[in-house]
């Protein structure tokens, strides 16, 4: 067939391309695929099965042929397109039927283990991971509701790539459904292959500090989003599920919280709060209370903090932006060190450095505890993607109260609520607690 | 949608940024004896006209005072909204200009005033451009969160040096109301007459009971009682008629020992100082309200700037405190009319327009 | 891209805006600042504790001036820091000054926001370039001892008076309110010791009260718990806890003040073996001669230091009020009845 042959001229360098006959009483079949995307004895084996019996028992051929799968219409870029998908095609040599039957698929995914970027203390431990079909497995799993309401989009001319959107019919705000189905249907033709691409889609800000959406592993949170109210989004290739819009709650709440006695629920979710505090304020307080407004202080303390600085040759902010700036040079390595040497490194960094950096008067001993309170109290928010928010928020508070101490500190405070009271996503507001609703 | 929590937040907020500060200089300027009679009374006047201006609204659902009185006649609503369109103006100006000297006095700054002024007026220009009104709503329920909690540790601690026996004479007879005749106590009424037209503009954006109203302004009773009786309990009224800031003042003799900070009123500034740049950002929302509904509907991305300019000129030009005093004493005459005549009208108003629709009613 | 360099450019330039912020190590912070006043100069000493790497002490420097601030400003001019007054604790005057009247240096201290109101006010009796020579003295402390000599939670006894600056502001000010000052020298084997109290009327020093008198004077204020009082040849006592209650009323047009004091005490020592009724008896007697003795004296002086005028606040108008003490007060006839009762008796019983 010429449809059969421009398909064969497409795929002739691939390595990976099979063309095969099939050969069954007195008709043939002519079996095509990708041979990495498809399991072919086990395949073949299944097509073959059902066409012999159908021929012992004297069928119709052909019907129990187009019974296998889709029938297509025998176009070149379409059978291109079903052969990337990862189907079968089987052409019936002598009619030109062509048929798209589901295989037995290669494995292409790590199978379903822990979360690499999520821990928690006493819930399940079975966490996303790129193949589409094991999210969706996953999802159903947690959440048996009839509810649950599924829906493809196919985004992309160049690369194709699927989106999945989920959401609870009788929760979901009206408001935000369709202002995202009808963001994702005007830029359907736009390739998406990574959370950048995604958003622009969606049309967020380029210039947005804090995320719009947050991101989970574990299947229990992203149910605890759907029952709330919001909307998930799963990406091929993604290995976690995109929750829209994110609030302010997603800072501290976490669905681990919920294994706990509400007691405890409730005493985390305030050490949460303490930690984001911590970590804007604490930097640009020492700044402040060094530079500009010692008077703040007790005596006792001031005398000591006074002592601490001697010998050190530049003023507190040029201290505190070096010492931050190693400490972010170090949190950026880690990322990149492989695992055989990364602790040795670590280890050097944090203890050698220091030490030796307050031993050759360079920074004050202060400092060092106030940059290690900072560091250590960015990381209890929940959402590694807030904690990048919160990482360049403390450096606005820092120079603001370097230029007017303690009210530049509280300016920045302002500041920063001011932007988060602003916020909206995709028409809902940043600033609400639980159930996310449109303005 | 019901927004009781963000607009009762919201008004106690606009309030509680201008208590403590000046009101009570004025107050216990304006008598000897018996300050709680004047604070009752400012409180009660206060009542009253947010009485009489929610009644007014109520009568209109979902329209705000512009859209009200603009539907009526257009030259009747100008008067009605000019003075209010200058009275707001002018206390933008007032304002920013006596917080940045109040700032630069508190913290012993060597800022140049104009950096305050600057920082008093870009920060409410962001909060308003960014958040726009759902924002500002939003906003306040936030601050609360965060600097309510100082601020009442504050004016609890501020107990510390009480002597009760300032409390008496408890009443004086007709000397008790010689406050009347006193200007500053018509001077004092800043506190009360400063956020209250904020009211008239939020029915087109969101909808409120009253109580809430009623229910937030018995929670700021008790910060205007404090703010006069805590300076005159603890120093007496001699001694706090000669300070400046009495409140500040008293906060500054708290001595804790336990705290590491030395002076906690850095706890009690820095949250006024927030709960003021919310108040100057409402009343640039407020006016840019009015501007664009009834003048011309020009972008918030020229209108705002424009706001911040012109108020940053006019208060580099106003050279110290006494002119500063002066011009609250002129202001004084605008506040009555604007307080007395906005709400009556409303009232008026709302009254003619539900017997109106009776008749219609009935007609039908 | 170029509202990315904008931004950048920006930011640069608010950095090189810090004004003028000088650095807390390149602050002098002084704890302690004496004045004394003569023939129209003020001379102003100042305590600098040294920042060090070990507890050197402290640095007394002196100047000058027609007035207090250009003194300061003298100090400051010559000194390798900035002087900055902020965590200024004790002020000290000598007596010529306290006499002459301490109500300008009250008022210019009120008005400039840089020294704090809870600064204390101490008179010392001895010239002040001999008084802070002799507590210089690095071999015995660090220098700091001024300043903990009166600290509530470290030095502070209930036989010396307390007096921050914003009460001597009222006192000046207020028809009502007379107060107390502490008066120290420099000791023999202690750095500082302390030699009574000084009462001030309207900010000028008219009498003195002693070491015993501050005491009874800090229980009738209700400053006095843990203060010891001595019986007489018979034990010592401790005070824990205390309690008045005063009636105020007018008696053929004088005033009268009807006060019983509640006092709780426990036994630290005694001479021989008295019973408690006896000790009880003996201390009502004492207390109460020596509460008569400081009556007299206030009421010689027309200075109100326990702040009688108060309860009358309701019975006279303000400017009856205004006249209270040059009118009232010397008639003031105050009925003071004492009952003390001894909770317990230590680890030792007593018959």
């Amino acid at each position: 067939m010429a449809v059969m042959d421009e398909v064969r001229t497409h795929f002739s360098s691939h390595p990976d391309y099979v063309n095969q006959q099939l050969q069954l009483a007195s008709e043939t079949f002519t079996i095509t695929g990708l041979k990495s995307l498809i399991n072919f004895p086990q395949t073949i084996h299944m097509v073959r099965e059902s066409l012999l019996t159908a021929s012992i028992n004297r069928l119709e051929l052909t019907q129990v042929f187009t019974g296998l799968g889709q029938t297509i219409p025998a176009e070149t870029n379409r059978l291109i397109s079903d052969i990337l998908d990862g189907m079968l095609i089987a052409v019936h040599d002598a009619s030109g039927l062509c048929v798209s039957i589901y295989p037995v698929p290669q494995p292409n995914s790590r199978p379903i283990s822990l979360p690499v970027m999520e821990n928690n203390v006493g819930g399940g431990n079975s966490a996303f991971n790129e193949n589409l079909n094991s999210n969706m497995v996953l999802l159903r799993s947690q959440l048996n509701s009839s509810d649950l309401q599924m829906k493809t989009y196919i985004l992309g001319k160049l690369v194709k790539t699927k989106v999945i959107v989920c959401y609870m019919d009788s929760l979901i705000d009206e408001q935000l459904l369709d202002n995202l189905t009808q963001k994702l249907e005007s830029n359907i033709t736009t390739d998406i292959s990574n959370m950048k691409e995604l958003s622009s889609v969606l049309e967020f800000s380029k210039f947005s500090l804090v995320t719009h959406y947050m991101t989970y592993e574990l299947p229990q949170n992203a149910e605890k989003a759907l029952k709330n109210g919001k909307v998930i989004l799963f990406q091929e290739r993604l290995p976690f599920a995109i929750v829209l819009p994110s609030l302010i709650s997603d800072l501290f709440v976490t669905e681990d919280d919920m294994n706990h006695p509400p007691v405890y629920t409730w005493l985390l979710r305030c050490l949460r709060l303490i930690g984001l505090l911590t970590t804007l304020i604490v930097p640009g307080l020492y700044v402040a209370i060094v530079s500009v407004n010692p008077d703040v202080l007790r005596f006792e303390l001031a005398h000591s903090i006074a002592r601490s600085r001697l010998d050190v040759p530049y003023p507190a902010i040029i201290e505190a932006l070096l010492l931050l700036g190693i400490m972010e040079l170090i949190m950026e390595a880690i990322i990149r060190l492989p695992s055989s040497i990364g602790p040795t490194v670590t280890m050097v960094g944090g203890i050698v450095l220091g030490q030796a950096v307050v031993d050759a008067k360079l920074v004050s001993n202060l400092l060092i505890i106030v940059v290690a309170a900072a560091t250590i109290s960015n990381a209890v928010v929940v959402g590694f993607r807030n904690s990048y928010s919160l990482r360049l928020f403390k450096y606005l508070l820092l120079f603001l109260a370097a230029l007017l101490g303690v009210l530049g500190l509280l300016s920045g405070l302002v500041i920063i609520c001011a932007y988060l009271a602003g916020i909206r996503t995709l028409g809902v507001p940043f600033l609400q607690l639980i159930r996310p609703k449109g303005e | 949608m019901s927004k009781n929590l963000q607009v009762s937040t919201t008004y106690i907020m606009t309030h509680l940024g201008l208590i403590f500060f000046l009101y009570p200089t004025d107050v216990i300027e304006s008598t000897n004896e018996a300050h709680w009679v004047t604070v009752l009374f400012g409180f009660l006047f206060h009542l009253l006209i947010i009485f009489v201006y929610l009644k007014g609204l109520s009568y209109f659902q979902g329209q705000n005072i512009v859209h009200i009185l603009m539907n009526k006649n257009k030259l009747a609503a100008w008067v009605v909204l000019l003075p209010v369109l200058l009275y707001l103006s002018w206390i933008i100006v007032l304002a920013v200009r006596a917080f940045a000297e109040v700032l630069s006095i508190a913290f012993l700054s060597n800022t140049p005033l104009w950096t305050l002024m600057l920082l008093l007026l870009i920060i409410p220009g962001f909060i308003t451009f960014h958040g726009k009104i759902g924002g500002l709503l939003r906003l306040s329920v936030l601050f609360s969160f965060l600097f309510v909690l100082p601020v009442v540790f504050v004016m609890a601690t501020s107990f510390q040096n009480v002597d009760w026996h300032y409390l008496f004479p408890l009443w004086t007879g007709h000397r008790s109301l010689i406050f009347l005749t006193h200007p500053s106590f018509y001077k004092s009424l800043f506190a009360y007459a400063g956020g209250f037209l904020l009211l008239g503009f939020l029915p087109s954006y969101a909808k409120f009971k009253p109580k809430a109203i009623y229910w937030g302004s018995l929670v700021l009773l008790p910060a205007y009682l404090i703010s006069v009786y805590v300076p005159v309990l603890t120093l007496g009224e001699e001694t706090a008629s000669q300070l400046q800031f009495p409140y500040l003042f008293v906060v500054d003799t708290i001595a804790i020992n336990w705290l590491m900070f030395d002076r906690i009123n850095v706890f009690l500034l820095l949250s006024l100082v927030a709960f003021c740049m919310f108040f100057i950002a409402v009343t640039i929302w407020q006016i840019l309200c009015i501007i664009r509904l009834g003048v011309k509907d020009i972008s918030p991305n020229y209108l705002i700037p424009s706001i911040i300019m012109i108020t940053f000129i006019i208060c580099l030009c106003i050279p110290d405190w006494k002119t500063v005093d002066r011009l609250f004493q002129w202001n004084t005459a605008l506040r009555i009319y604007v307080a007395t005549v906005t709400p009556i009208s409303i009232w008026t108003l709302g009254r003619l327009h539900a017997k109106k629709m009776k008749n219609e009613l009935n007609n039908t | 891209m170029k509202l990315r360099i904008l931004i950048g450019v920006i930011f640069t330039t608010l950095l090189s805006g810090c004004w003028d912020n000088k650095d807390i190590n390149h602050r002098a912070l002084p704890i302690a600042m004496g004045i004394s006043y003569q023939q129209g100069d003020y001379e102003v000493f100042l305590d600098i504790p040294k920042v060090s790497e070990k507890n050197e002490g402290i640095q007394v420097i002196s100047a000058k001036g027609n007035t207090i601030s250009s003194a300061i400003d003298h100090i400051s001019m010559n000194l390798e820091d900035q002087v900055d007054l902020l965590h200024l604790k004790v002020i000290v005057v000598d007596k010529a000054f306290a006499t002459r009247g301490l109500e300008e240096i009250t008022s210019s201290i009120i008005r400039s926001r840089h020294v704090s109101p809870k600064t204390m006010f101490v008179i010392c009796d001895e010239p002040l370039d001999r008084f802070f020579e002799r507590i210089n003295n690095p071999l015995n402390g660090d220098g700091n001892e001024i300043y903990d000599f009166f600290q509530k939670n470290s030095g502070w006894n209930p036989e010396i008076a307390y007096t921050p600056v914003w009460k001597v502001f009222r006192s000046i000010h207020s028809y009502t309110n007379d107060v107390v000052l502490p008066i120290i020298q420099s000791g023999h084997s202690t750095t500082i010791q302390s030699v009574g109290s000084g009462i001030l009327k309207n900010g000028r020093m008219v009498g003195r009260l002693n070491n015993e008198q501050t005491l009874l004077y800090n229980v009738f204020d209700g400053n006095s718990l843990q203060g010891k009082i001595e019986v007489m040849g018979k034990s010592t006592v401790q005070i824990v806890s205390s309690h008045i209650r005063n009636h105020s009323s007018f008696v053929n047009q004088k005033p009268e003040l009807n006060s019983k004091l509640y006092l709780k005490v426990v036994i630290m020592d005694t001479v021989g073996s008295p019973s408690t009724a006896s000790i009880e008896t003996e201390l009502q007697v004492l207390l109460q001669r020596v509460l008569d003795q400081i009556f007299i004296k206030i009421q010689r002086a027309n200075a109100d230091i326990f702040g009688i005028g108060q309860h009358f606040r309701d019975d006279l108008t303000r400017s009856e009020l205004a006249q209270w003490r040059t009118q009232y007060f010397p008639q003031v006839k105050i009925k003071l009845d004492i009952q003390t009762v001894i909770r317990n008796t230590g680890n030792l019983k007593l018959p």
